[in-house]
């Protein structure tokens, strides 16, 4: 509470009650509350819920009040997605929920991103905390509440949720929600997420849990700072009214059935929906052998200079008891965006169980209950609240594939598995972010679709699908170009293409994924950006010997409208990255590849910027591929010539692609043979191979070869908790500096 | 009873040693780090992943970077089966992924109707 609520005027109180009630009710800045936030786990049952619960629970009756309810979540996802504005949303980036009146999550959307609700428990438990009984706030019927603020709860600022209360005869007996992806917030570059993201203060609107909402209207004067302070003004207002919109249903829904069933019912369904979700989380983890899998990724890129950040998971199972241990993982990076709260860690497990591990699962934190987080605070993956944490789906996405590559090896040797053994899924947010001013003269900043083309990655017993949908999220869409087109000054001037090599090979290969190039139409200030890492280190995973994806990068033709070309030389553009990039056959444009995080720059019409979503990892050794799935491979233009005989070792003919069946067994076993010859054993390995410190070169940042001090790339090292601030320069002013010297040193050599 | 634990690592819980699932080699202590047992090799990602891009025209080219990825391929001694693949930094320890507790593994076997027998 900001104000002091004396109960009598405080100008004639004693001075003792004047002390002992400020301070007890105020506080000066209301931040985010440690308690709530690092704390995953189910609320204790209220006295109400036990009251409910200890008359005993009719199962038969609690099915047929989850089937209503997750109906009304689902019709209310229909309708929300078919009114939303923000290009993610319509892409089905949102979802909605009901939560217990302690803000646990019950029951969430089928369709859509779960894991927008599921770190969901946090703003509700801060409002009930600290707004519900404050006369200035209040939480009443009719009230909504949006939240844009991971320091608070969800994911990352460019995620806007509504909440709203439901009551039933004056009491609280649930909530609910429409969270999504909303994109622009006014953050320093358009879309909210970006490589020049330095400072929490550069991320644009950081939304609280505020009250937006009463008696079910959206306050025109918040109304209106909301859409002053982002650079897409009728998006913000479209989907603040399609979120209330799909709260004002969900609230009616469940009048209806507290009106069917009583409040008693809803709130026994709700609160015991959650405790099974939390013990069954528990009964499958007891299931499971106790042990260890250490898992580690090397992020490539601070997003402003290539680098080398260790992220560290090990996943412990002691009886039904999961610990997953973060220690030794990069120190945080003051000035850059890709840090991560613990709990959007927390959220990152929790997906990936839902999605990946336990399909049949509904996805809420209750699921991973009996998961404790060991952390080194001041560390990527558990930050303070004084760095950016615009990109904090960088170790988000990590800590996902640790879950399926941890999951996976604690299952392959257990007696019953939930769902498929999976090599890692791609894991970056491989979309193209635009900005400026588009051909209505409406001013937008927001990301394509393509961020849902990821592919998935192989199973012990098939392939994985080519850009079938995000590690986040089963259910989503990319998008369709023609209507980005519509609505934005480019076009897609390569579309969905597959290109050799884009997956993780195996025995069983990762799906493959795209490229597509955005050509700038018209003559409006319109620009891109990306953000995504992984451009000299591959990002996902492969599993038992499969290969992981490749790298990616961005390529640009700039300096030459291409619609010119097209139009008097269309021979010259061939819809293709490769042939464009490798020819170079359009005299006088300018080629070049950049890395995957490229700060947000302005094109003229008829440039080209062109990148790829990402393959899945593989699984299985190569030479167990059938050389059939091999021939079809290269039918499809899932992998060249010369993957397909080096690696595979399928020899055949390469014009009519006939096996040749006793020449690829000869030299399957050449390769093995030379494997054998060429191996070290561990000792000679580790001798000839391991070194006692990180290679020179690119800043290392993270514990190496289990040292307990963290290497703080230029900064030294230091021990956790007397870690010093990483502020890295600005690259310009690096080059500058750079530049400058080899001024002097020419002007001194005369 | 013996359980495989991976694609071609299997487990002998009578012994306690760990073996190749493919040719039955015998690889050592199943209370000790299977990789310890296997043969390694580091091999240059370029060998594995053909750039897209000409690699003489541009740095980036699709296609990892050798000064920073080394790829750790592990081997059974007896056959070659590829049994794991680490992409690492060069000069780093190879990683110790999987530590099952034999005797929890054990219990978790014991009069399960599906078990995995040679």
């Amino acid at each position: 509470m900001i104000n002091d609520n004396c109960a009598s005027n405080p100008d004639v109180a004693t001075d003792q009650d004047l002390v002992s009630s400020f301070l007890s009710k105020n506080r000066a800045f209301l931040g985010p509350d440690p308690e709530i936030q690092r704390n995953h786990h189910v609320a204790p049952r209220t006295d109400r819920e036990e009251q409910v619960l200890a008359r005993g629970t009719d199962s038969n009756l609690l099915a047929e009040i989850r089937s209503g309810l997750r109906a009304a979540l689902d019709e209310t996802f229909n309708i929300a997605q078919m009114t939303v504005a923000s290009p993610a949303a319509q892409c089905a980036d949102m979802s909605t929920g009901y939560f217990t009146a302690s803000g646990d999550l019950s029951l969430a959307s089928t369709k859509g991103v779960a894991g927008f609700t599921v770190s969901l428990h946090y703003p509700i438990r801060f409002i009930r905390k600290y707004f519900e009984n404050d006369p200035t706030v209040g939480v009443r019927p009719g009230d909504a509440f949006l939240l844009n603020d991971a320091h608070y709860g969800g994911i990352h600022s460019p995620d806007q949720h509504l909440f709203m209360p439901i009551f039933h005869d004056g009491e609280l007996v649930s909530w609910c929600v429409c969270a999504m992806h909303e994109g622009e917030i006014g953050a320093r570059v358009p879309g909210g997420m970006g490589p020049t993201i330095e400072s929490p203060w550069d991320e644009g609107l950081r939304g609280s849990p505020m009250k937006v909402v009463e008696e079910y209207a959206l306050k025109t004067d918040l109304v209106t700072f909301l859409q002053n302070s982002c650079r897409e003004p009728q998006t913000m207002l479209a989907d603040l009214k399609a979120r209330l919109a799909a709260c004002c249903r969900l609230e009616r829904r469940a009048k209806e059935y507290i009106a069917k069933y009583g409040a008693d019912g809803v709130i026994g369904f709700l609160r015991s929906n959650v405790e099974y979700m939390q013990e069954e989380g528990r009964r499958r983890i007891a299931e499971l052998p106790d042990g260890t899998v250490r898992t580690q990724f090397f992020i490539d890129d601070t997003m402003r200079e290539p680098a080398l950040i260790k992220i560290v998971y090990d996943f412990t199972i002691k009886g039904d008891k999961v610990m997953v241990d973060l220690t030794g993982s990069s120190p945080e990076l003051f000035n850059r965006p890709i840090n991560s709260l613990l709990s959007t860690q927390v959220l990152g497990v929790a997906i990936s169980l839902a999605h990946q591990v336990w399909p049949d699962m509904p996805c809420a934190q209750a699921i991973i209950d009996c998961f404790e987080f060991v952390t080194q605070p001041g560390t990527i993956p558990d930050c303070t609240d004084q760095v950016p944490v615009a990109l904090c789906v960088q170790p988000m996405f990590k800590i996902m594939t640790a879950t399926e590559i941890a999951f996976s090896k604690f299952y392959f040797g257990s007696p019953k598995q939930y769902g498929k053994i999976k090599a890692g899924w791609f894991n970056q947010p491989a979309a193209i972010i635009y900005g400026g001013i588009n051909q209505h003269n409406d001013s937008c900043g927001n990301m394509c679709g393509d961020l849902n083309g990821m592919a998935g990655g192989a199973k012990s017993d098939g392939d994985g699908e080519h850009s079938i949908a995000p590690c986040f999220g089963a259910n989503v869409d990319i998008g369709e170009s023609e209507e980005a087109e519509e609505k934005l000054p480019f076009i897609y001037a390569i579309s969905k293409r597959i290109w050799p090599g884009n997956c993780g090979f195996g025995k069983y290969r990762g799906g493959a994924a795209y490229e597509y190039g955005l050509m700038r139409f018209g003559e409006q200030p319109f620009g891109f950006q990306t953000f995504t890492a992984g451009s000299y280190f591959p990002s996902t995973q492969g599993l038992f010997g499969g290969y992981a994806c490749p790298t990616y990068g961005t390529a640009r033709v700039r300096g030459k409208n291409l619609f010119t070309v097209m139009k008097e030389e269309p021979k010259l553009f061939e819809a293709s990255m490769a042939k464009i990039m490798n020819d170079q056959a359009i005299e006088g444009a300018e080629y070049s590849s950049h890395s995957m995080a490229v700060a947000f720059e302005l094109y003229p019409e008829g440039e080209l910027f062109m990148t790829s979503q990402g393959g899945g990892g593989g699984y299985g050794d190569v030479l167990d591929r059938e050389p059939e799935l091999v021939i079809k491979d290269v039918e499809e233009g899932i992998i060249n010539h010369q993957t397909a005989q080096s690696l595979y070792g399928v020899m055949y003919d390469e014009s009519t692609l006939a096996v040749d069946v006793l020449a690829t067994e000869s030299q399957r076993d050449a390769i093995r043979k030379g494997r054998i010859r060429q191996g070290k054993t561990w000792t000679e390995f580790v001798a000839d191979h391991v070194n006692p410190e990180p290679p020179e070169g690119v800043p290392f940042f993270g514990s190496w070869n289990g040292s307990k001090e963290l290497y703080c790339g230029p900064f030294g090292k230091a021990l956790p908790g007397n870690l010093p601030p990483i502020m890295l320069p600005d690259p310009k002013d690096t080059e500058i500096a750079a530049l400058k010297a080899k001024i002097a040193a020419l002007q001194s050599a005369g | 009873m013996k359980v495989r634990v991976t694609e071609y690592l299997r487990v002998d819980l009578s012994t306690e040693r760990w073996e190749c699932d493919r040719c039955d080699e015998s690889l050592g202590s199943a209370r000790d780090n299977y990789k310890h047992f296997l043969l390694i090799h580091a091999r240059n990602p370029r060998e594995v992943h053909q750039p897209l891009l000409d690699p003489n025209k541009y740095e980036f080219c699709f296609s990892p970077d050798p000064k920073v990825c080394s790829i750790y391929e592990f081997y059974c001694p007896g056959c070659g089966v590829m049994m794991d693949v680490e992409y690492t930094i060069p000069g780093h320890m190879p990683l110790h992924d999987m530590q099952i507790d034999l005797d929890s593994l054990r219990e978790k076997w014991s009069g399960s109707a599906i078990v995995v027998e040679q």
